[in-house]
C-alpha cells in the first residue's frame, strides 16, 4: 500500500503544474470574473425574453420562480457551466502527461534511479497511468468542487447584499448528485478511451526522441490509409473515443423521454449509461487492446534502456 | 561461502556489436571489486547486466536471483549509483527521501538524514537547485542508508572535485563497508580507489582478461629497470611491456621467475594504473 502511495505521490509532485497549479489558476480567473460580473449587475438592466434583471438579487428571484415552476437543478447546472473551462483543459493535461510518462525520465536519466528501487516495472507503468488518468483528474475535480463552493459563498454574500433569495443557490443534494455524476461519467469515458491512453504510453516507452510523433503519426497514417482504401472505420473508431461518443450516445438515448437536460445530471442515470457500455463488444475490444498496449509499455520499460 | 555474483559465459550484443563476450567470473561476499577497463570495454554493460537493466545471453546469478527476470526483487538487496546526477531534478531532497522510504523496505530514513546532517545539503531545495557535488552527496546518503548486500557504483564521482572524491570513498569505507557487503566500482580515477579495493577485474573488448585480489596483483606484476647490456636477456624472458625511462629500459613481467629478475636489475611493485596500462597495451602489442 505504501508503495502505491509513494508512487502516486511522486507522479503528482512531478505533474503538480498540470494537475494543481493550472486548475487553480483557471478556477481563480473564473472566480474573479464571475465575482466582478455579479457585483456589476447593479449598473444596468439586462433583458432576457420578457425578464428584466436589474441586479443579482433580481436574478436570484427569477431563479427561485423557475425552481418553483419545476425547473430543478438550476443552481447546479449554472455551476457546471461555470466549471466547463476546467474540463476543456483537462484532456490536454492527461494527454501530455501520458506522452511524457515513460519518456521524460529516460531522457534525463532519472529512470536509472527509479530502477534502483525494488519496484516492479508493471507497478511503475501502472502508477503512471493511474496518476495521469485518475489521480491527476481527481485533483482537477477537487479543485472544481472547491471552486464551486467558493463561488457559492461569494454569490451568497453578494445576493444577501442585494436582497435576493440566496437559498435557491444552495441545492446541496443536487450539487452532490452533480459531482458524483461527473465522476461516474468521467470513469465511463476513461474506460472507452483506455486503448488510446495505452497507445500513448506505448509510444512514450518506445520513442528514442519526439514521443509526440510516435504517438500521433502511426495511427494518423493508418487512419488516412483506411480512409482512402478502406471504409474509414478506423478513423471513426479512434475519433469516437476521443470525443467520448459512446458516452454521448448513451446519454442521448437516455435523454429521449426525459423532460429536460437536467435529468442527465442526476446520478440514478449513471448505472444505466454504464450498463449500455458493458453490453457492447467494441467496449471490451477496446479494453483488450488497452491491455496489450499496457503490456507492451511494461515490456519496453523493462528492456528499453 | 556462496558467491554474491556468479557469471558463466555472459554475453551481450547491441545491434551486432558484441559489448560482452563470454565473461566468466565469481565475486564473493565482503569484497570491494574494481572493474577496470577503457572506454567502451564493456564495464557498463557488465554492470547493467548484473543490475537487471539489460537482457543478456549466458548464465548470471546475483544473490541467487536471475537479474534479467527478478530486478525488482533483487533491488531489495542491491543498491546502485549508475551515473552521476540520476536523481530526479524536479523533486525536493526531502521528497526523494520520502519516496525511497515509501518503496524500499531496507531504507533507514533517519540514517540518511544523519549522513546529510554532516553535509551542507538543504533538504527543502529541489535537486535541480543543488550543486553537482551535493547531488552526489544525497545519492550517497541514500545508498548508505539502504541495508543492501551489494552496492554497484558506475563512475559515481565523475566530474566532481578531488576533495569530494576523497571523502566519498572514505565515507563508504568507514561508514558503510563491512564483511557482510560487497561493493563493485568502476572509475577512471584508478589511483583514487586503488587503496580501498580488495579485488580487481580488468575488461578489454568485452572480455574479462584478469581477475585477482590486489594482494596477488602486487606479487604477480613486477617492473624491472634493466641496464642497457642486459636488455636482450630481459626480452628473452618474455616481458609484458617495455618502455624507456631515464635512458634505461623498464620491463614489466607477469608471473616472473623472481630470482632471475632480481639479477636483471632493480625490481619494483607496480601501481594499479601501471599494471592496467601494461596489461592492456602489452597484450595488444
Amino acid at each position: 500500500m505504501s508503495t502505491y502511495r509513494a508512487l502516486l505521490t511522486r507522479e503528482l509532485i512531478e505533474h503538480r503544474v498540470a494537475f494543481v497549479t493550472t486548475p487553480l489558476v483557471i478556477a481563480g480567473v473564473i472566480l474573479l470574473a464571475t465575482t466582478a460580473l455579479l457585483i456589476s449587475f447593479n449598473v444596468g438592466v439586462i433583458r432576457v425574453e420578457d425578464l428584466e434583471i436589474r441586479s443579482f438579487g433580481d436574478l436570484l428571484r427569477h431563479m427561485a420562480d423557475a425552481v418553483e415552476r419545476g425547473n430543478h437543478m438550476l443552481a447546479p447546472q449554472v455551476l457546471a457551466i461555470l466549471s466547463v473551462p476546467l474540463f476543456l483543459v483537462l484532456p490536454f493535461e492527461v494527454f501530455f502527461t501520458l506522452l511524457g510518462s515513460l519518456y521524460d525520465d529516460r531522457r534525463d536519466r532519472s529512470f536509472l534511479f527509479w530502477k534502483s528501487m525494488p519496484v516492479p516495472d508493471w507497478q511503475e507503468v501502472g502508477a503512471k497511468l493511474a496518476a495521469a488518468v485518475v489521480a491527476g483528474p481527481a485533483c482537477f475535480f477537487a479543485i472544481m468542487v472547491a471552486f464551486q463552493m467558493a463561488f457559492l459563498v461569494i454569490a451568497t454574500v453578494i445576493g444577501l447584499a442585494q436582497g435576493g433569495p440566496v437559498g435557491v443557490l444552495w441545492d446541496v443534494a443536487g450539487l452532490i448528485g452533480l459531482w458524483l455524476t461527473i465522476a461516474v461519467y468521467y470513469l465511463i469515458y476513461v474506460l472507452w478511451a483506455l486503448p488510446l491512453f495505452g497507445w500513448i504510453m506505448l509510444a512514450s516507452a518506445y520513442a528514442p526522441k519526439a514521443p509526440l510523433l510516435y504517438a500521433v503519426v502511426p495511427p494518423l497514417a493508418l487512419v488516412l490509409l483506411d480512409g482512402s482504401i478502406g471504409g474509414g472505420a478506423l478513423g471513426d473508431w479512434i475519433g469516437n473515443r476521443i470525443i467520448g461518443l459512446p458516452l454521448v450516445e448513451a446519454l442521448g438515448g437516455r435523454l429521449e423521454g426525459l423532460d429536460d437536460l437536467s435529468a442527465l445530471l442526476i446520478l440514478p442515470e449513471a448505472p444505466a449509461v454504464l450498463a449500455q457500455s458493458l453490453v457492447q463488444a467494441d467496449f471490451w475490444l477496446g479494453l483488450l487492446m488497452a491491455g496489450v498496449f499496457f503490456a507492451g509499455a511494461v515490456w519496453l520499460r523493462r528492456h528499453n534502456v | 561461502m556462496t558467491p554474491v555474483i556468479q557469471a558463466r559465459g555472459l554475453s551481450k550484443s547491441y545491434n551486432g556489436f558484441a559489448a560482452l563476450k563470454d565473461a566468466t567470473f565469481t565475486i564473493p561476499l565482503g569484497r570491494i571489486v574494481g572493474v577496470i577497463g577503457s572506454n567502451g570495454a564493456g564495464k557498463t554493460t557488465l554492470l547493467n547486466s548484473i543490475l537487471g537493466l539489460v537482457r543478456y545471453d549466458g548464465e548470471l546469478e546475483v544473490l541467487g536471483l536471475n537479474p534479467a527476470t527478478h530486478r525488482a526483487a533483487l533491488m531489495r538487496d542491491v543498491s546502485f549509483i549508475a551515473d552521476v546526477a540520476t536523481l530526479p531534478r524536479w523533486m525536493r531532497v526531502d521528497q526523494v527521501l520520502d519516496y525511497v522510504a515509501g518503496v524500499h523496505p531496507r531504507f533507514g530514513r533517519d540514517k540518511a538524514l544523519d549522513y546529510l546532517a554532516r553535509t551542507t545539503v538543504p533538504l527543502d531545495k529541489r535537486v535541480r537547485a543543488l550543486s553537482k557535488g551535493m547531488v552526489a552527496q544525497v545519492h550517497l546518503a541514500i545508498v548508505m542508508a539502504v541495508d543492501a548486500k551489494l552496492l554497484v557504483l558506475d563512475e559515481p564521482t565523475l566530474g566532481l572535485d578531488i576533495i569530494f572524491r576523497k571523502t566519498f570513498y572514505a565515507n563508504l569505507l568507514e561508514d558503510y563497508f563491512d564483511k557482510e557487503r560487497t561493493i563493485i566500482v568502476t572509475t577512471h580515477q584508478v589511483e583514487e580507489v586503488e587503496h580501498i579495493l580488495s579485488d580487481v577485474m580488468f575488461i578489454r573488448d568485452g572480455r574479462v582478461v584478469l581477475e585477482a585480489t590486489t594482494d596477488e596483483l602486487g606479487d604477480r606484476f613486477v617492473e624491472v629497470m634493466v641496464d642497457a647490456e642486459r636488455v636482450d636477456e630481459a626480452r628473452a624472458m618474455g616481458p609484458l611491456a617495455e618502455r624507456e625511462a631515464f635512458g634505461r629500459k623498464v620491463f614489466v613481467f607477469e608471473n616472473p621467475d623472481r630470482d632471475r629478475l632480481v639479477a636483471l636489475g632493480e625490481c619494483r611493485r607496480m601501481g594499479l594504473a601501471d599494471i592496467f596500462v601494461a596489461k592492456m597495451t602489452g597484450e595488444t602489442a
